[in-house]
């Protein structure tokens, strides 16, 4: 069976950016320091109105082939992983593979997926590339929530930033796609979803829903997160996750050099990694300058830790889980 | 159950300065409590203590020395 590698890693964030100060001036009760300290983020970059996803998508993946000397010649499947696509139809990855000149003997699919999507485009990918259906796989994470959250949404605006990233998946490269576990369980659902506007509740407009002192608690047209819900999910299913690859690695907590979570917020991330029992040096955070990017957080920090944290041979596990609810986990190889 | 260590492993949950909040302290008045700092007490009180502790809880309880009274009597 041919082995799948991660061959090349780029990532392109909007150049307009909401930081603290901004915020906190929109929401004088919402102190900047105390966003800080929860969430570990100072700035989020936000895609102009006119700017959309696959935008981001094309701007990824140019500067991929740029900074690694790829010939979009090369491309013969095309993955795109996003929640906030153009269109309902055509998928974003066609679209795209007109836009960047792949060649039009390239496959090209999106899926839908939040934060667990880039381990899941990892598998899809791998399989493709195992199964001898592709050789050159770009692989591309997304997302533009800025454009699903609501204004008066002070939790919400404070933790989520837009960005893609690219990534090209291919039979040699820099790290080994080792096995992959994955899970989901849809009765979360409702505590993380963009209820209306689709089929299911295509006519139905939303009305803010506020607390007694006015506080926005939500609105069915934009994105609702039940962070508490969201929490639980998290610390329950993250620390069996990674014992779960471990074990089908044959590997020990011990073993892994660098470990690279979604980045969902620093807080919840900190409290997975006390609960594992992963010490702080080998535990990535990459949420500063950039929030939580859903799909993209991964490649994201992966890109950022290959400069200084991660050396020949180190094993990095990564664990993506959010949305769905939906988790997945495997170990690069370097 | 030690009531100095359930107090310091319900205070890893808060950042910040918390080094003068003691059991007397209403834990929902510091200044970094939010819903992620009640759902991690939970779990932790859950992982820890074997003790459920619901949203109507949090509500209720004022202090930290009534949630570790509250965790004392519920605990099997």
């Amino acid at each position: 069976m041919t082995k799948a590698f991660i061959k090349a890693v780029s990532y392109y964030l909007p150049t307009t950016y909401i930081d603290n100060e901004e915020l906190n001036a929109i929401f004088p009760s919402w102190s900047a320091d105390k966003i800080s300290a929860k969430t570990g983020i100072f700035k989020r970059p936000i895609a102009k109105s006119e700017e959309t996803s696959t935008d981001l998508a094309f701007k990824a993946a140019t500067k991929l082939f740029q900074e690694h000397s790829i010939r979009v010649e090369e491309i013969d499947f095309i993955l795109l992983c996003t929640q906030s696509p153009d269109y309902f139809l055509p998928t974003s990855a066609c679209v795209l593979q007109d836009k960047l000149g792949i060649p039009t003997t390239a496959g090209a699919l999106d899926f839908n997926l939040g934060c667990s999507g880039y381990v899941y485009g990892l598998s899809l990918a791998k399989g493709l590339i195992s199964a001898g259906i592709a050789k050159n796989i770009l692989f591309i994470t997304a997302e533009t929530y800025s454009k699903y959250i609501h204004a008066n949404d002070k939790g919400n605006r404070s933790l989520f930033g837009d960005a893609a990233a690219a990534t090209l998946i291919s039979v040699d490269g820099i790290a080994e796609i080792g096995d992959f576990k994955l899970g989901t369980d849809g009765s979360g659902a409702s505590n993380l979803i963009v209820r209306n506007g689709a089929f299911k509740h295509k006519q139905i407009i939303g009305e803010d829903e506020v607390d007694q002192e006015g506080n926005f608690i939500r609105n069915d047209n934009n994105l609702f997160m039940n962070g508490p819900e969201i929490f639980n999910f998290t610390a329950r299913a993250v620390p069996n996750l990674v014992s779960t690859v471990l074990e089908q690695a044959q590997l020990t907590i011990e073993d892994i050099d660098l470990y690279i979570f979604h980045q969902a917020n620093e807080y919840m991330l900190n409290f997975i990694r006390k609960k594992i029992g992963i010490p702080s040096e080998k535990f990535y955070i990459y949420l500063k300058d950039c929030g939580n990017t859903v799909s993209s957080t991964i490649p994201i920090a992966l890109y950022e830790a290959m400069k200084n944290k991660i050396q020949p041979q180190s094993k990095v596990l990564l664990a993506g889980f959010g949305v769905g609810y939906s988790w997945g986990s495997t170990i690069l190889y370097f | 159950m030690d009531a100095n260590k359930f107090l310091a492993d319900i205070l890893e949950q808060f950042e910040g300065d918390v080094n003068d909040a003691n059991l007397d302290v209403p834990f929902k008045s510091l200044e970094t409590w939010d819903s992620l700092t009640a759902a991690a007490i939970q779990v932790k009180i859950e992982d820890d203590y074997q003790v459920k502790v619901e949203d109507k809880n949090i509500r209720e309880l004022t202090t930290f020395r009534d949630l570790y009274n509250f965790v004392l009597e519920n605990k099997k």
